[in-house]
């Protein structure tokens, strides 16, 4: 038996692990840095060391799974020792760094929001890969076929939509249960997933102006059908406002500091998931801002 | 136009993946367009509005991948499909395989051709692995320290049984077949052949012979205590021999402290037995018995890598010998104040040390160093300098579970800047080691205590003399001109070798005029 | 001075072990590097690395590899033949009407789980010397019946192994070194006997065994005087993708080909011999036992060559786990606790369920297939979990613990490398890597039997004991 020390595991998660001894969790799905496990209804990822921080999520030394259980047995168990993977193997976080998300509060004092909004909207703007959802997308006709560039259409206008529902009945969010942004677009986590995500992450912080929960609670029953477990585990999630660290820090930096290059750097951060998915849960997080920002200064 | 589409169950591809397969799959000949995507409801629709759909598509669910494919022609439709699929399985392929991996050195042998073993693990394991390497016949190099005299002893007897090289414990430097081992230097390929029993020694003379035009055959390292009484000098006869018959070296160098007499008649013995010139430098070794057997007598480490490139074919006359720049000691002098009378030497490299050392020892009596061999000169304090204070980093008391001083500079840095506080310090020396395994900047390093330094010591009224010396060629990735730059623009004086260093700085703090 | 002169000529190809940047340096200046996953041997106890040490002395080392190699020899040259069958009673030294064999080292009937007390009971019944289970569990805790390893009497028994004196065994006898040994017959389904269950069609059908296939196969046997040559039939079960432990579909098939024109010259009945075929065909383990018994005849010729560390033996009885060490002969057992075996279940089980490890199946890993072999069957992946990949890399890595490759039982998609054969105790101290063994999971109750199979190790507490000892013998170091 050899063991895998953690880097890091997510504290609300080791609570769970700690109560569920014995159980086992069943494999979902596996990548290079991530492999996902489902434990009852919940997932939980065991990923690579260069992933960030994220809810239910344990970080291992590992560069990369190419070597280490690259072929994840069917199930894990918790054990005393640990999680238990393969017949030789045991993740263990005696002495692991425990991972709280700290939420953010929406500030009183706003001066700063637009300036860091624009500044970030500009630096999407510039992005090799640009939120489908972006206007760009409409109005050059971007994508490589004609799927593709009906999906943009589509991805652009719904966002929109969401966008102006938001801003017209902020107290009380209700009308968007037949968004189109569900499911809708490429990538495991399709785009308009991810700008969901990016929305309800930012949209459950304290203070914040526009109210979405009731929106949210028919979201959280109807993701599981209208999108894949992944996708809808991390709207889920969003929708309680838990996210991957670098969401955390990205939202901390855009309401509260003054240097610019402090911006750019945790939205780096964030385009760094995936593939195109960092670009629209960026896009998802900075256009919700942009919603509150319209009604705290009204201009 | 045709379409065609393929539903995987339950398939979950990173997104960094999906990307690529759907971008390759637009790019298969005679696709027109191919959407790859998960199976939610949206994406069928959006698939359905833009006319793409198929009765298949229906019955993906959201965990399901669609492939949807359109060409112009309906029997293009097959072997489009069959590429789209070869994009995954390459992909599976590719995961499946993993690359071989060996745990012990008879294992590896048995499936890779091999020549030599590279050990570097913790010493109290080596020995055990340096026996089981040259058991599979094969040469080693044993970088590890630690390891007891008794197994070095056993391991090189075994070797030369053998006939095989054991390198070390204990040996930092080597070069074979113009591929450096561990610390090494990039120089060139040449005719002349190194024993060294010190690692940085071997290192400065490879860089000087280079320096000079000329190159390296082989660096045969042996390992600090080769030379002892209880090792008997087993590699370094055995190195000379194997030079005596290698073709491609005309001439032999041989660096080492000052062996124990009865192994240097050992060795000497070997030496007049050899049909090509040998150069010796003992670092203090005695010249008379080294005439006697037909060796070259070298004092200096430049002075040996001169005999070695003139018995080499050189012109010495047209050597750049980079002789001591007098002028510059005098100003020097000038400029430094009467308490400001002593010289600390911080260095990262043994015998650079003990070279600079035993310089300067000609002038003065009272030359305090950690690596001293004479008990009265022994520092009390590794923490504290007291007159004249030579350094070597790299010794245990300094390094004590940290990485060498060449790798990490740390410790340096901060005695550094404890030494040029004291008023009592005329010039501080510094080495600098370039070269694989050694830091990626040595001087970079550096450079931000070196200017604090200077700003304090100017401040307080007083000039601080520092002489750089950096060991290394341009072909060395640090590249040796970037790293003198650097050391130039602080202000800090050059030394073109390592002997250079001890007799500038012995210079620079002599009030003696007569004695310059 | 010629390998340095070769040395010189040559281009650098270096295995590198240690620091990473040494490494990388070579790489850069184009040298060939093998970098070892390196571990500090025998994960740094200085005790065992000592022990070690004393053994890789010249001296010591000559003496034990000499004699491993007369070890190595035996099991190769061995030519185990199945010769014929009969009742225990009959043929298995030492055996009597109130003995009970088991599997694994020796155990008392306390210590015994679930599945071996199940199979005890049942056989103290079928023996008649009990009317039913309860009064046996009473008559086996009373001491009236002896208990010993079926490996002590020139025998081995699958999963619980429980052999008692009219039961039908193999017989294989070694050729070229003359010691015989003997197994059970396969039960075949998975409610059965060696899995502990007891019922009445348990019993029913070891009668059946008794009065009609044991002596149906020991009639056949007598038309076929020359013996069939097990390790013949071995060798092609591997190449038709066998790996002899777990998956046994190509040399059922083959060892009932041999013994099909024996059967038919038999006075029984056609009712009778198509009851015998139908059993065979139900299961595909019904040779499972038989090449336990090839290993064990074969390993039983090389075990007690003085100063030999090779494993001869690696059983457990689902309470521990024994291995017996060719240099330290007769009945010297080192034991460690049972593991639990990995691998997916049968639908409806869980991992609770699971019984430790037992059976002295692993003889044949001891011999060089099963889980050794595994590179050759690759489709025995889906039952015992992992992928193809994973199995081809056991076999490679077996390579590492083993001292030779049988010529005589190759892997074709290995390039016809010969099976790892000999674990070393010391290689596996050394390197801290154990033995893979293929093998099936028990219901850790009595009577539900089989319900899945996967992958163990042994305990490394057996090899470190075995090795102390050994040393101790050969150096009276301690």
């Amino acid at each position: 038996m050899q063991k895998v020390s953690a880097l890091s595991i997510d504290n609300e998660l080791l609570k769970k692990i700690e109560k569920s001894n014995g159980s086992a969790a069943v494999l979902h799905s596996y990548f290079k840095h991530a492999v996902n496990y489902l434990h009852g209804d919940e997932m939980l990822a065991i990923v690579s060391a260069p992933i960030d921080n994220a809810v239910s999520t344990i970080r291992v030394s590992k560069e990369n799974f190419d070597k280490f259980f690259l072929n994840p047995s069917k199930n894990i168990y918790f054990t005393d020792l640990g999680l238990q993977i393969n017949e030789d193997w045991v993740i263990d976080w005696e002495e692991t760094e425990k991972w709280q998300e700290e939420k953010a509060i929406y500030p009183k004092d706003t001066r700063l929001l637009a300036e860091n909004i624009s500044l970030v909207k500009e630096n999407l703007r510039k992005q090799s890969k640009p939120s489908w959802a972006h206007e760009k997308a409409v109005n050059k006709n971007i994508g490589s076929n004609t799927f593709e560039q009906a999906m943009n259409r589509l991805l652009y206008m719904e966002t929109e939509k969401m966008f102006k529902a938001i801003e017209n009945t902020p107290k009380k969010v209700n009308q968007l249960n037949e968004t189109k942004l569900f499911g809708l677009g490429k990538g495991l986590t399709p785009s308009g997933d991810d700008i969901l995500t990016g929305t309800c992450f930012v949209s459950t912080i304290e203070n914040f102006p526009i109210n979405l929960s009731e929106q949210q609670k028919l979201w959280k029953k109807t993701a599981k059908e209208k999108t894949n477990l992944i996708s809808a585990t991390a709207i889920y999630q969003a929708c309680h406002g838990r996210g991957r660290e670098s969401m955390h820090e990205f939202l901390k930096a855009v309401l509260f500091s003054t240097e610019p290059e402090v911006v750019l750097n945790k939205l780096e951060k964030v385009l760094a998931i995936g593939s195109s998915s960092g670009s629209e849960i960026a896009w998802g997080m900075i256009r919700t801002i942009e919603s509150a920002n319209k009604l705290t200064h009204n201009y | 136009m045709s379409i065609r589409a393929k539903i995987k169950k339950n398939t979950y591809l990173d997104s960094i993946s999906l990307m690529s397969i759907s971008t390759q799959a637009n790019n298969i000949e005679h696709v027109k367009q191919a959407m790859i995507g998960m199976g939610t409801d949206m994406n069928k629709e959006v698939i359905e509005n833009v006319g793409m759909t198929v009765d298949e598509i229906k019955k993906a669910t959201t965990g399901d991948l669609i492939i949807v494919i359109q060409t112009d022609k309906e029997d293009q439709l097959d072997a489009a499909m069959e590429e789209v699929e070869k994009l995954f399985i390459r992909k599976e392929d590719k995961s499946e395989t993993k690359e071989k991996t060996y745990n012990s050195i008879s294992s590896a042998v048995e499936d890779v051709d091999s020549n030599i073993a590279v050990i570097s693990v913790n010493g109290l394991y080596a020995a055990r692995e340096a026996r089981e390497a040259l058991n599979n016949d094969l040469h080693v190099m044993l970088f590890s320290d630690n390891v007891s005299i008794e197994d070095e002893v056993e391991l090189k007897k075994l070797a030369h049984e053998k006939g095989l090289l054991m390198m070390g414990p204990d040996c930092g430097t080597a070069i074979i077949n113009n591929t450096g081992l561990c610390f090494a230097n990039k120089v060139r390929k040449g005719n002349i052949g190194i024993v060294g029993a010190s690692g940085t020694g071997s290192q400065e003379l490879s860089v000087r012979i280079h320096d000079f035009g000329y190159g390296i055959s082989q660096l045969i390292g042996t390992g600090g205590r080769d030379l002892s009484k209880e090792v008997n000098g087993i590699m370094m006869v055995d190195g000379i021999r194997a030079l005596e018959e290698a073709p491609d070296t005309e001439v032999i160098v041989l660096i080492s402290k000052p062996p124990e007499k009865e192994v240097e008649k050992k060795v000497l013995k070997e030496v007049n037995k050899s049909k090509k010139p040998v150069v010796i430098w003992f670092l203090g070794g005695d010249e008379e018995s080294i005439q006697a057997s037909k060796g070259h007598y070298a004092k200096g480490s430049k002075e040996a890598a001169i005999k070695a490139v003139v018995l080499a074919g050189a012109d010495e006359d047209s050597l750049n010998k980079h002789s001591l720049n007098l002028p510059l000691i005098k100003e020097v002098q000038k400029k430094l104040k009467p308490e400001q009378k002593y010289i600390r030497g911080l260095f990262t490299g043994g015998t650079l040390c003990d070279e600079a050392m035993l310089a300067a020892k000609e002038y003065y009596e009272d030359m305090y160093s950690n690596i001293s061999k004479d008990e009265k000169y022994q520092l009390e304090d590794s923490g504290k300098s007291f007159h004249h204070t030579f350094i070597d980093f790299g010794s245990d008391e300094y390094t004590d579970g940290k990485p060498h001083p060449m790798i990490d500079p740390s410790a340096r840095i901060d005695r550094f800047m404890e030494e040029a506080a004291d008023p009592k310090v005329g010039v501080i020396l510094l080495d600098f080691v370039l070269g694989y395994g050694s830091h990626e900047d040595p001087v970079g390093a550096m450079v931000p205590a070196i200017k604090e330094a200077k700003e304090k010591a100017k401040a307080e009224g007083r000039h601080l003399e520092i002489i750089g010396y950096v060991l290394g060629t341009d072909e060395d990735r640090q590249n040796l001109k970037a790293q003198n730059d650097k050391l130039d623009s602080l202000g800090v004086t050059l030394s073109s070798s390592s002997q250079n260093l001890g007799l500038l700085a012995r210079g620079f703090v002599n009030k003696e005029e007569n004695n310059g | 001075m010629d390998k340095i002169k070769n040395l010189f000529q040559d281009d650098l190809k270096a295995v590198a072990l240690g620091i990473e940047f040494i490494k990388d340096d070579l790489e850069i200046q184009g040298a060939e590097v093998t970098q070892l996953d390196w571990q500090p041997p025998a994960s740094g106890d200085s005790h065992l690395i000592e022990l070690l040490d004393k053994l890789d002395e010249p001296e010591n080392q000559d003496k034990i590899n000499k004699a491993n190699e007369e070890a190595i020899e035996r099991i190769l040259n061995s030519q185990p033949i199945l010769v014929g069958y009969d009742q225990a009673i009959n043929v298995i030294p030492g055996m009597k009407k109130n003995l009970i064999l088991h599997a694994g080292p020796p155990i008392a009937w306390e210590n015994m789980n679930g599945a071996m007390r199940g199979a005890v009971t049942g056989a103290i019944v079928f023996e008649g010397l009990a009317e039913n289970i309860e009064e046996a569990e009473k008559v086996a805790a009373s001491g009236k019946v002896e208990f010993a390893p079926c490996h002590e009497h020139d025998a081995v028994g699958s999963m619980a192994g429980v052999t008692s004196a009219s039961m039908y065994v193999h017989i294989v006898e070694n050729k070229v070194y003359g010691n015989v040994a003997y197994t059970n017959l396969s039960e075949q389904l998975s409610k059965i006997l060696r899995f502990g269950a007891n019922d009445q069609s348990v019993i029913d059908r070891l009668n059946w065994m008794r009065d009609v296939l044991g002596p149906m196969l020991r009639d056949a046997m007598k038309f076929c005087s020359e013996g069939i040559d097990l390790r013949l039939l071995l060798s092609k079960a591997l190449h038709m993708g066998d790996e002899a432990h777990n998956r046994n579909v190509a040399g059922t098939t083959l060892l009932i080909q041999a013994l099909t024109p024996y059967i038919v010259q038999t006075d029984w009945s056609k009712e009778d011999q198509k009851e015998v075929f139908d059993f065979v065909l139900s299961s595909d383990y019904f040779s499972g036992p038989t090449w336990m018994a090839l290993a064990k005849c074969s390993l039983d010729a090389a075990h007690g060559v003085k100063n030999s560390t090779i494993v001869t033996t690696m059983c457990r009885n689902g309470y521990e786990f024994g291995i017996r060490v060719s240099g330290m002969s007769g009945n010297t057992w080192f034991t460690g606790p049972a593991q639990e075996v990995i691998g997916p279940l049968f639908a409806g089980y869980k991992r609770e369920d699971s019984g430790l490890d037992i059976g002295d199946s692993a003889i044949t890993e001891t011999f060089g297939v099963g889980g050794f072999a595994m590179a050759t069957a690759p489709a025995i992946v889906p039952l015992v979990g992992g992928t193809v990949a994973d199995a081809m890399n056991v076999t490679e890595e077996m390579k590492d613990i083993t001292t030779t490759k049988n010529p005589n039982v190759t892997i074709p998609v290995l390039n016809f490398m010969g099976i790892p054969t000999g674990i070393d105790i010391r290689k596996v101290i050394k390197l801290n890597k154990l033995p893979t063994i293929n093998t099936a999971i028990a219901h850790k109750d009595a009577g539900i039997g089989m319900i899945g199979a996967g992958i163990t190790h042994p305990p490394f507490e057996a090899f470190k004991d075995a090795l102390e000892a050994f040393a101790e013998t050969l150096t009276g170091a301690k």
